[in-house]
């Protein structure tokens, strides 16, 4: 099963400065080249209402601290390179979305931190996976092969998550703690 | 894979018409990565398909230290001069008069999320535009548009542009009429016209439905038309050439009164002027306003009738007149009277800024605030389902970037409000001092000097902070911000405007915003400001705070902002800022070297060469790029085994080219073979125009062989014998049109 535009979103467990803040860093980051593909501008949507936040818009993907739901987190979405395996995909999204927190926790020190320990994932494409049950019943093994790389022999909560309007989208929990770093090296 | 999908799935619902262009537009983009386009004619194709160019898309980024190149991976392939093919642009959807349904909002919701970043802009004309957009994705983005009404088509380039209309017509109570069965008649006629595709420059349209309110925007417009009753009649007081840009233009009266039933003739006629007329060349003198100016008024007058007294009867003239009422909009629920909840102070502000009353007593327009005209994909589906619930989906854009919900019975109103609130669409303060308008600017714009939406952003928390939108003196006041010259954001036409410039402050570059003072947003934007000075972009929110606080304590009982501004005079005025234009040294404040919201060290070396003028691309090249494009299917068609289509293709191919040619003098040619054979026969066979300096008349009698035998067998290789005619034909054309131009003949 393939389909297009994976996306991963972690969201901030603290946050000291304002989303405006996202700026100037994102900005750095097309200067120091900080991440390995072509990164173009940098679109500031802090004034919409749960909104994307502040985004960076590279060729192939975006990188947003995003302020949808009501809870900021780094959003990676893939934007480019077409339907491809889901579970390949989906994974591809989350290790984004790992390394982008980390480079923010790098460089604003302690004033960010994120929580590793829920992780919404999804899909914008419509046309293949459209937002419903039967979509979700189709992908929980992808989604449960997920889990098991991500929160090995922890009790995992998978839940379908928006509405059938929505691009789809499934929220991952694990009760115990757990580090950006550690998730990315069970990853590596 | 997922654009195949996408146009089975949707071929069923989207109209044929619409779905044979997009199809069309796939072949050109084919065709323009293998290189058979002229990238400028390309480029003007797709700006008449609404696909814009954006910032950073020639390849180069100032990052703050040094431009960089942006490596996209497509290498050299380009869409347009200096426009790198990989390079994300802007989608403009032309939204005629602002008019959207919720299934429209809901299927914007998801191309922004799927095709773009997930925001969807409400444009200063009520178009919606998405940013981020790769070409590749545009067909499918297109026919997804298709399968709810919307088509882009000439959304940009030199074209007739999105017809824009009040958006309260046909609530108003100020409006003798509803204007909207004519806005969407004219929208419908002039698309695509064959009269409306040899402009040098853009054209715009605006209706209104009185004299006195602003929405119309009449007066910077091509073409402006308000509504009036005479004797009994409808029809509309005509203006012409309007405009703003960098040298702003009044529209100046055609006519006071034009009957109904000559709305779109005339507006033909004024069109195959402009297109006869106007500058080609020189795109800063190709807008109608300079023809206009030109002329004078009544030589400009006595060119349109005599071209409308040689038009030929055309029935879409007067035919939508016999449906009219098919526009008239019915609330959903009845009309009713608000009870009061007790001291709901938000909710009052909110009522008191954000709903209009209907002449339909019970029923309210109410305005939802969109901070710089953006949306995200869930307040779009938000206001889908309010529109369902409220209203017979009855939802309109503005041109001061907000949506209204029509039809709103007054009872409804807190309801409707706690459900705004939640989709974080309650702000009140539509229309006022805090509501400010802003081009794309530096965000996104090629031209864009100073960041627009950026300042923009910040005076409206500023201005929200000190709770002006409800003061009696300032509330009333428009603030509108252009990122450059070119008034996208209309600032000529706000009471304190403003346009991004750039002044050195010795190594440094210093974003400047020129401040224009005293324009008249009423009576349909009727007087355009005063430039009072550049003042540094940091010192901005100061400046507006300085001009309201004299206002308020220095005006006169009842007087205008725009008599204040005339009765203090420019020097007092300036003389009240001139302490705010001096620039800090780079050491004592470098803030003041970077734009808002934007941490680089401000530069104009991103400025790229904008596309709003397009490109100047005759109606004979886009006819004959056409041409070649039906060669080229004619080509697929012989490879496929389908003989008789290629055969037919290819004849077709030559039929595209000699009406192309032709019409250059018989301009009435339509699009009947018979008479084009006939039109081509006459005005360049037995011309000689087009005979080959070698070959004489031997490639137009192909298309005259084609014409006669169109019944034949066809077998292979006369499918392939037609092909290589119509190549021959084509490349004739091309050789008589350069003949044509060279003597003057042609555009």
């Amino acid at each position: 099963m393939r389909a297009a535009q994976p996306i991963a979103k972690f969201y901030a467990e603290a946050c000291e400065p304002e989303t405006h803040a996202f700026i100037d860093v994102f900005h750095r980051w097309i200067q120091q080249r900080k991440l390995d593909e072509l990164l173009i501008d940098v679109a500031d949507y802090t004034h919409v209402h749960r909104g994307p936040g502040v985004l960076l818009v590279g060729h192939d993907s975006y990188y947003g601290m995003d302020e949808g739901e009501g809870r900021l987190g780094m959003l990676f979405r893939r934007r480019r390179g077409g339907p491809k395996p889901v579970a390949e995909g989906l994974l591809e999204a989350v290790r984004a979305a790992l390394a982008a927190c980390t480079l923010i926790e790098a460089e604003l020190g302690s004033k960010v931190r994120f929580g590793a320990g829920e992780v919404l994932v999804g899909f914008d494409d419509r046309l293949h996976l459209p937002n419903d049950a039967a979509t979700h019943e189709l992908l929980r093994p992808t989604l449960e092969g997920l889990a098991a790389s991500l929160y090995p022999s922890s009790d995992v909560t998978m839940s379908h998550h928006g509405s059938p309007r929505d691009g789809f989208r499934a929220r991952l929990r694990c009760p115990e703690p757990v580090s950006v770093a550690e998730l990315l090296e069970r990853l590596s | 894979m997922s654009a195949q999908g996408w146009k089975e799935r949707l071929e069923p619902v989207m109209a044929e018409d619409l779905a044979a262009e997009i199809d069309v537009f796939e072949k050109q983009i084919e065709l323009c990565q293998l290189g058979k386009i002229d990238e400028k004619v390309f480029a003007e194709t797709r700006l008449r398909r609404g696909v814009y160019g954006q910032r950073y898309d020639n390849g180069q980024r100032h990052d703050g230290v040094a431009s960089q190149a942006l490596e996209f991976p497509c290498g050299d392939i380009v869409k347009g001069p200096n426009t790198v093919w990989d390079a994300p642009g802007m989608m403009r959807i032309k939204v005629p008069f602002g008019r959207l349904s919720p299934e429209q909002l809901e299927m914007m919701a998801d191309l922004s999320e799927e095709y773009a970043d997930g925001i969807s802009h409400i444009t200063t004309r009520q178009d919606v535009q998405l940013h981020f957009v790769h070409i590749e994705d545009t067909p499918t983005l297109m026919r997804r548009l298709a399968s709810v009404g919307i088509t882009t088509r000439e959304a940009c380039g030199n074209s007739v542009r999105n017809v824009t209309a009040c958006q309260y017509a046909g609530t108003c109570q100020d409006e003798p009429f509803d204007v909207t069965p004519y806005a969407d008649a004219l929208t419908h006629f002039l698309l695509g016209h064959d009269d409306v595709q040899n402009f040098g420059r853009k054209f715009k349209v605006a209706f209104s439905g009185c004299a006195d309110q602003p929405c119309g925007l009449t007066t910077i417009h091509d073409l402006g038309l308000i509504a009036k009753i005479q004797n009994g009649e409808r029809g509309f007081a005509l203006y012409v050439g309007g405009g703003l840009g960098s040298v702003p233009h009044p529209a100046q009266l055609f006519d006071d009164f034009v009957p109904e039933g000559e709305l779109l003739p005339l507006a033909q006629a004024i069109c195959r002027v402009f297109a006869r007329l106007g500058v080609k060349r020189n795109r800063n003198r190709a807008r109608m306003k300079f023809l206009v100016a030109k002329l004078g008024i009544e030589a400009f007058r006595a060119e349109v009738l005599e071209e409308r007294a040689q038009l030929n009867d055309d029935p879409r003239w007067t035919s939508y007149l016999d449906d009219i009422e098919r526009h008239d909009e019915a609330p959903l629920k009845p009309a009713s009277s608000l009870v009061r909840r007790s001291a709901d102070t938000p909710f009052d502000h909110w009522r008191a800024t954000n709903v209009r009353p209907q002449k339909q007593a019970g029923y309210g327009v109410v305005t939802i605030s969109c901070p710089l005209g953006d949306l995200t994909a869930l307040q779009m589906r938000a206001l889908a389902d309010l529109a369902r619930k409220y209203t017979r989906g009855t939802v309109r854009a503005t041109v001061e970037q907000n949506l209204v919900l029509r039809w709103i019975s007054d009872a409804d109103l807190p309801q409707l409000y706690d459900e705004l609130c939640a989709a974080g669409l309650g702000a009140a303060g539509a229309g006022t001092i805090v509501d400010v308008t802003a081009c794309p600017g530096t965000d996104t714009c090629k031209l864009g000097i100073a960041n627009s939406r950026g300042l923009a952003s910040v005076l409206n928390e500023h201005l929200v902070s000190r709770n002006l939108m409800l003061d009696h003196a300032v509330g009333d006041l428009h603030i509108k911000v252009s990122g450059c010259y070119n008034s996208c954001g209309q600032h000529h036409i706000a009471d304190i405007g403003f346009w991004g410039v750039s002044r050195k402050a010795g190594s440094h570059a210093v974003p400047h915003f020129q401040t224009v003072l005293g324009g008249q947003w009423t009576e349909n934007a009727k007087h355009y400001g005063l430039a009072i000075g550049a003042i540094p972009s940091r010192n901005i929110p100061k400046v507006v705070d300085r001009l309201v606080d004299h206002y308020t304590n220095n005006r006169q009982t009842g007087e205008s902002y725009q008599a204040y501004v005339q009765r203090l005079g420019k020097t007092a005025v300036r003389k009240l800022l001139e302490d705010l234009m001096a620039i800090p040294d780079y050491g004592e404040d470098p803030s003041f070297y970077s734009d808002w919201r934007d941490p680089r060290e401000f530069t104009i070396g991103d400025l790229g060469v904008g596309e709003c003028a397009g490109e100047v691309v005759s109606a004979v090249q886009f006819g004959l790029s056409a041409s070649e494009r039906e060669i080229f299917v004619a080509q697929e068609k012989l490879d496929n085994g389908e003989l008789s289509e290629a055969a037919h293709r290819a004849y077709s191919a030559m039929l595209t080219a000699a009406k192309a040619l032709a019409r250059e003098i018989d301009t009435q040619l339509g699009d009947d073979r018979d008479a084009i054979v006939a039109s081509f026969r006459t005005h360049l066979w037995d011309t000689e125009k087009f005979h080959d300096p070698y070959m004489g008349g031997k490639f137009g009698a192909y298309l005259f062989a084609a014409h006669e035998s169109t019944d034949e067998e066809i077998d292979s290789h006369r499918a392939r014998q037609r092909i290589e005619q119509a190549q021959l034909f084509v490349e004739a054309a091309h050789s008589c049109y350069s003949r044509m131009a060279d003597a003057g003949e042609a555009t």
